[in-house]
């Protein structure tokens, strides 16, 4: 079967250097990593705003260049996108879903965006939330297979992001595939099906987040203050960072280690919790080779 | 298995007649709210001729051309501001609604759509040209219920007259409108060359006033390019062809060239 998305070996200086990952049917596609980690310059090739060096794009079959066309079962939501500040969102609904030759969005995707609010209402005069909205609101007008977004829930409040996450499982669900490019780990551990993790530009890993998790090899793990000294400690093993020191192991390894810890830190209360996509990518950032992790 | 059930119709081909209404209308509506386009669309030519009506020897408006007789001075004033209407909707109303477009990333979108780029291009000549016919029109019923109607006037050659002029003008709005240009850059280069067509063109002004006035100015309007389309415009009202129509003829031509250079550059995405 034809991937949705293809993208080979994709380079552009500087920022990208030989990407590649697909996106499949029904599938939800988080490309993840820091800013400045080469998400941003992704989007603009797959977009067609920037010229990548080498590589290629493919989309529902087609090879796509910049400047060229895209596909018309493409729907995106970019960064910086906006409409004109005097078009009133409903003129704009109907604008698109009438050049897509669609009826417009589903009452459900309208009530799960919370759109009907905003229909009478200028772009101009929407808060940022509600225009984040109402662009994947449009990026959905036409039925598309392929959805591309680009960071659509950052900086937004609970509401806002909950319901652009309702509303890209529903793109999921109606069998359509979805690249998601994002700096927030917590966010693509709850959306992906399939994550990208970006590092200096190239792919550190790809995998669910759950395999990509596991790859850490532990059950639990707990942050501690940098300046603690935890070389002694046994069984767990260590990942230094600039704002703390994350041990993992198991939970006696870490209880354990609270114990050996409990001096230097005097009564302080640590937490252990289950690692997350986060724990993963500091690891898999930290090691130098992270394809050994897996081996 | 079927693709997606996101929407209630799949998405299917859409006609570009049905395209070309589609995006006329909304941009007609979007238009009418931004206000630079009613003002230079409609409030011009009556401001022009408030200010034409205070200055000495127009106080009169219904007195008769020394040179044409029959013809009021007010009749030669409604074409030249058909005329500037026209340029004003080409050169300054698309150039700047083309850069406010691509800036907020509309055009990029749009061209995500199934739409075609011709059909794009056309709604905004065909928006032009119901700009510049409401307000002409307009402008029109105003001076005629106040002065009366001319003695003789064609309102048919008129009409094919501002077709021309609006041809022209749409013409150069998209290709200025279509190069990659800042918003700001835009926002500098619109009103500079429509200004200049303006003023150059003798002020709104008949051009003929200023021979005796300022030769110098008069001289300057004999190469103005508005000021040759406005004088088409005018004897196509009074029933004639203007002896200035070779250098419409090459207007026409520098058009058409201007549209498959337009077609070469325009640039959708707003890339830098």
């Amino acid at each position: 079967m034809t991937s949705l998305l293809s993208v080979t070996d994709l380079s552009r200086s500087p920022g990208l250097e030989e990407v590649s990952f697909t996106v499949e049917r029904g599938e939800v596609v988080c490309v993840v990593g820091p800013p400045g980690n080469g998400g941003a310059t992704l989007m603009e090739c797959l977009a067609g705003t920037g010229e990548p060096d080498a590589g290629h794009i493919e989309m529902l079959g087609v090879t796509v260049g910049p400047g060229d066309r895209r596909p018309p079962g493409l729907g995106a939501a970019l960064r910086g996108e906006a409409l004109p500040a005097r078009m009133k969102v409903a003129e704009a609904m109907r604008l698109f879903s009438r050049l897509y030759g669609t009826r417009g969005l589903p009452g459900r995707l309208v009530d799960l965006l919370d759109l009907e609010p905003l229909l009478p209402k200028r772009f101009g005069r929407l808060t940022d939330g509600q225009r984040r909205r109402v662009m994947i609101g449009l990026a959905l007008v036409g039925n598309p297979e392929l959805v591309l977004l680009d960071d659509p829930a950052a900086g937004l409040g609970e509401g806002s992001r909950r319901r652009i996450e309702q509303a890209v499982d529903e793109v999921r669900a109606a069998y359509g595939g979805v690249c998601v490019v994002l700096d927030d780990l917590a966010q693509a551990e709850r959306l992906a099906d399939r994550v990208v993790l970006l590092r200096a530009g190239r792919v550190l890993a790809e995998g669910t987040p759950t395999r990509l998790i596991k790859l850490l090899g532990s059950t639990c793990v707990m942050g501690v203050p940098p300046h603690l000294r935890v070389d002694r400690l046994r069984d767990v093993r260590v990942l230094r960072g600039a704002a703390a020191t994350y041990l993992y192991g198991s939970r006696p390894a870490l209880e354990a280690a609270i114990q050996d810890l409990s001096p230097m830190s005097g009564d302080r209360v640590w937490s252990i919790r289950t690692p997350t996509l986060r724990d993963a990518y500091l690891t898999l950032s930290a090691v130098p080779e992270p394809a050994a992790l897996e081996a | 298995m079927a693709a997606t059930a996101l929407t209630e119709r799949p998405a299917g081909d859409v006609r570009v007649t049905g395209t070309v209404w589609t995006l006329v209308r909304a941009q007609l509506a979007l238009l009418l709210r931004t206000p630079v386009v009613p003002a230079a669309v409609f409030a011009l030519p009556f401001a022009v001729l408030l200010v034409l009506m205070l200055v000495v020897g127009f106080r009169f408006p219904t007195i008769e051309f020394g040179a044409m007789p029959g013809v009021r001075v007010i009749d030669r004033l409604v074409p030249e501001m058909a005329g500037t209407v026209a340029a004003a909707a080409g050169i300054l109303v698309i150039t700047l609604h083309l850069s406010e477009t691509r800036a907020t990333g509309m055009l990029r979108r749009l061209r995500r759509t199934r739409m075609r780029d011709a059909s794009y291009l056309t709604a905004q000549a065909i928006v032009a040209g119901a700009l510049v016919a409401a307000s002409t029109l307009l402008f029109m019923v105003v001076t005629f219920v106040i002065y009366g109607l001319p003695r003789s006037w064609h309102p048919l050659y008129l009409a094919g007259a501002l077709l021309v002029v609006t041809y022209c003008s749409v013409s150069a709005g998209l290709l200025l409108g279509g190069l990659r240009m800042s918003r700001i850059g835009a926002r500098v280069a619109a009103p500079l060359c429509f200004a200049l067509l303006f003023l150059g063109s003798g002020l709104g002004v008949p051009r003929e006033g200023w021979e005796g006035v300022a030769p110098w100015f008069y001289q300057v309007t004999t190469v103005n390019p508005l000021a040759q389309l406005n004088d088409f415009v005018f004897h196509a009202y009074q029933g004639r062809l203007a002896e200035t129509w070779p250098a419409v003829a090459g207007l026409l031509a520098t058009a058409v060239v201007a549209n498959v250079m337009t077609r070469r550059v325009f640039d959708w995405e707003g890339t830098s």
